[in-house]
């Protein structure tokens, strides 16, 4: 790591809490797999990419307000890049991920699209990554992809 | 748990040699991949930034790099935390005490 890495790696540092190292314990899930054909439209998207994540109870209140801030920028991905954002949602009551309060939701017309949304992410504009800064890293963000059922075909056990 | 740091001052300290290191910035955690016995660590940016600077350097020399850089950043590094922070990195196999301090 040069000097001017470190540098930039000590400016997280600043801004993050006294050093924690732990040994990560995997969290091995299945799911159901399906393969996918056809694409999406602007209203209905073919495939839907959902955040799974918390934010720190004293961050919360500034969260909204960035998220707010967001959604009324001007600056969202739509037509035609394929990638639209659907919003972002606080969580009432969840049974399967209790501990991940908040769900943003992106729409994708096609699977392919997936690298649009991280190169989105990546060169974030200000307003989003305002948002994404206040993500606790701990526990680490979820995510789930989902196609559109008419489109799906289960890959195994046909 | 309390963790009390065994570390000493003069002691120099070095990264082992077959880390796998994955930087993760955008998330802002380092995932290092670690042999012999085969575990994945998670680092937070200030554990990781200790990881990088253990070249060789004593304790005492690493907590001053450390202290400076972080503090030129606009936080107070406490030594405190640094010791428990190194402490933890030794005890997780990640660096190891490569010179034993001379003895009194």
């Amino acid at each position: 790591m040069d000097k001017n890495e470190l540098s930039l790696l000590a400016e997280l540092a600043a801004n993050d809490g006294a050093p924690q190292a732990s040994i990560l314990t995997p969290d091995v899930r299945s799911g159901s797999s399906f393969t996918y054909s056809g694409t999406g439209t602007d209203i209905v998207p073919a495939f839907l990419v959902v955040w799974f994540y918390t934010v720190k109870p004293p961050k919360r209140a500034d969260f909204a307000l960035k998220v707010n801030a967001y959604e009324t920028s001007g600056v969202l991905p739509a037509a035609p890049t394929g990638i639209f954002y659907r919003g972002t949602y606080s969580v009432s009551i969840s049974a399967p991920a209790p501990d991940f309060e908040y769900r943003t939701v992106w729409g994708l017309t096609e699977l392919a699209k997936i690298q649009d949304l991280n190169d989105h992410i990546r060169n974030a504009p200000a307003q989003l990554k305002d948002l994404l800064d206040l993500i606790s890293p701990r526990p680490a963000m979820r995510s789930e992809i989902m196609g559109r059922t008419k489109n799906s075909a289960p890959m195994i056990s046909r | 748990m309390v963790s009390i740091s065994q570390l000493f001052p003069d002691e120099r300290l070095e990264r082992r040699r077959d880390l796998v290191i994955r930087p993760l910035p955008e998330i802002k955690m380092c995932m290092v991949y670690r042999p012999r016995p085969a575990r994945i660590v998670t680092l937070n940016p200030s554990s990781w930034m200790l990881l990088e600077i253990c070249n060789g350097s004593t304790v005492a020399e690493i907590e001053k790099v450390y202290a400076a850089m972080i503090g030129g950043k606009g936080r107070a590094a406490g030594t405190d935390d640094v010791h428990q922070g190194l402490q933890s990195l030794v005890d997780l196999s990640l660096i190891r005490v490569c010179e034993k301090r001379a003895k009194a």
